[in-house]
């Protein structure tokens, strides 16, 4: 009897040992060891067919069939050995966010830096992007002086050194009332004539909407929100040329004391044409458009926004004021 | 086709396809050979990979002189005892039938089987082949693990005695001697359930 010591209840025989006879050992022997010869031979003893018979009630054993997955699951084991087995020992470090949380990308800090930033950056950029935007159409009015240089110049090289008028109104009134005409309609010739085009009648500085006169000879007023400029007043002095004289002030953006955009404007300040920094104004020498930070630039330094001398206060105009010869103003 | 040898080698080398190849080559009979001995499908599965697992962590000191398919049997065959030792496996049923008509006990204490004299036959035409298939499975389940080893191997694997002996380490002797004594056992509970069940069947 041996090894009843292993069994360790290993199944049955935890009291008893089995045992064959040794006919019938043989016999297995000979069949396991000679299995060259699975089928019954001849010679074979009667025994030896007990010992088939026997083992063929193991062969009713089913095939235990293997799982699918179980070789790539292995495979998959070796390599998670492998893993552990060559990777250092993890090592503390920040740790791994909750299953189904994700990490917080973008917190209260990160976004209150971000908005100060912005801020900062709105702070710097806003000024400088609207002070390019006032440069820009201070360059575009400029320009637009400009042109009119030339059409004042062409204009009164084929009228005797005449400005563009529309003669005088019947009313002598150079403020519209309503029934007649402003002095800035004086321009009107220009467009008739082709010295300039209806645009630039407005000056690009003013963000109203134009509404341009008619091109031909019918028109006689400039729609008020298409008036840009104020024009020497020709009904006051009608005596005024194209003289080449730089003293001679012709035009100017537009009188802040006629302009519904400025209803409390005092004499003192700039057009509203660019947001009251300063004033663009044309001499009939032509030779130059001059960009003034105050009104007081006429000769011997009277305001050009005002019939007479210099003053401060607001003067409710009737239209029917005369200026003093050398008095510029630029009326609407 | 290569030889497990050469796959193994080549696995050592470092081509992961080789391991691959060697897990299907052997996956049918080793997973067989492995629901056999523990008689469970699950634990069989755990064993199978934990005994590739082995074969990968020894690669490197496998002899290549020697044979591949020994040695992942007593890879195999270790694991699996291992675990029944572990988890002591033990039968519930009571073994009062015996097998000898005619021979009796030569010893006390042990069973003795002459195959003559029992006259083991086929089941019962009136036993279905599910109940037949239950009482040889639950026959090979019940002997003691160390006797089932040596016959699983030899009958159902086709090991040498010499093949076997070297793989569990054991005198040739010994893998006889458990080797009759599995067949013994097998003999006795075999046709002893399939007493018990016919009588059964009888009494209803």
């Amino acid at each position: 009897m041996e090894e009843k010591s292993d069994m360790n209840g290993n199944g049955i025989g935890t009291q008893d040992d089995f045992r064959l006879s040794a006919d019938d050992a043989a016999a297995v022997d000979a069949v396991l060891e000679g299995r060259a010869g699975t089928a019954a031979t001849s010679g074979e003893s009667e025994r030896e067919s007990r010992v088939r018979a026997l083992f063929a009630a193991l062969d009713r054993l089913p095939e235990d069939k293997t799982p699918a997955d179980l070789a790539s699951r292995t495979l998959a084991a070796i390599r998670a050995d492998r893993m552990k087995v060559g990777l250092p020992a993890a090592t503390p470090s920040e740790p791994e966010p909750a299953p189904g949380r994700r990490r917080r990308w973008i917190g209260w800090k990160e976004i209150a830096a971000m908005s100060t930033a912005a801020a900062i950056l709105l702070a710097v950029l806003i000024p400088a992007i609207s002070q390019a935007r006032l440069s820009a159409r201070r360059v575009a009015c400029a320009a637009n002086l400009a042109v009119y240089a030339t059409a004042f110049g062409t204009y009164a090289a084929a009228s005797e050194g005449n400005l563009p008028t529309l003669g005088q109104p019947a009313n002598h009134n150079w403020l519209d009332d309503g029934k007649g005409q402003n002095n800035a309609d004086n321009l009107l010739p220009l467009v008739r004539g082709a010295y300039i085009t209806a645009d630039r009648l407005a000056c690009p500085g003013r963000d109203t909407a134009m509404t341009l006169p008619a091109a031909g000879g019918g028109a006689t007023h400039i729609p008020d929100e298409s008036r840009g400029y104020s024009y020497t007043n020709l009904v006051a002095n009608p005596h005024q040329r194209w003289d080449g004289s730089a003293e001679t002030l012709v035009l100017a953006d537009r009188n802040p004391l006629f302009d519904p955009a400025a209803s409390n404007a005092t004499p003192d300040m700039n057009s509203c044409n660019h947001g009251g920094h300063g004033t663009y104004v044309l001499a009939a020498d032509g030779s130059a458009v001059e960009w003034e930070p105050n009104p007081n630039i006429g000769p011997k330094g009277d305001n050009i926004w005002t019939a007479g001398p210099a003053q401060s206060q607001r003067v409710a105009y009737a239209g029917t004021e005369s200026t003093a010869p050398g008095d510029a103003f630029l009326a609407p | 086709m290569l030889t497990d040898e050469q796959l193994l080698s080549r696995y050592k080398a470092g081509d992961d396809e080789a391991m691959a190849s060697l897990i299907a080559r052997y996956q049918q009979e080793l997973f067989s050979f492995l629901c056999r001995f523990v008689s469970d499908r699950a634990t069989a599965e755990d064993l199978f990979q934990e005994t590739f697992i082995q074969i990968h962590r020894n690669a490197g000191s496998f002899d290549p002189e020697r044979r591949f398919r020994p040695w992942l049997f007593t890879i195999a065959a270790n694991k699996a005892r291992d675990f029944l030792r572990a988890h002591g496996r033990r039968v519930a049923f009571s073994l009062d039938n015996t097998a000898g008509h005619g021979a009796g006990d030569s010893e006390q204490g042990s069973t003795f089987i002459d195959l003559m004299a029992s006259a083991v036959e086929a089941p019962p035409a009136e036993l279905s082949h599910a109940e037949d298939v239950a009482r040889v499975s639950a026959a090979l389940a019940t002997m003691p693990a160390l006797y089932r080893e040596v016959l699983v191997l030899s009958y159902f694997h086709d090991f040498a005695y010499k093949d076997i002996a070297d793989m569990l380490h054991i005198p040739l002797g010994t893998v006889k001697s458990r080797l009759h004594a599995a067949v013994a056992a097998f003999a006795k509970v075999y046709r002893g359930m399939s007493g018990e069940i016919k009588s059964e069947s009888e009494r209803s």
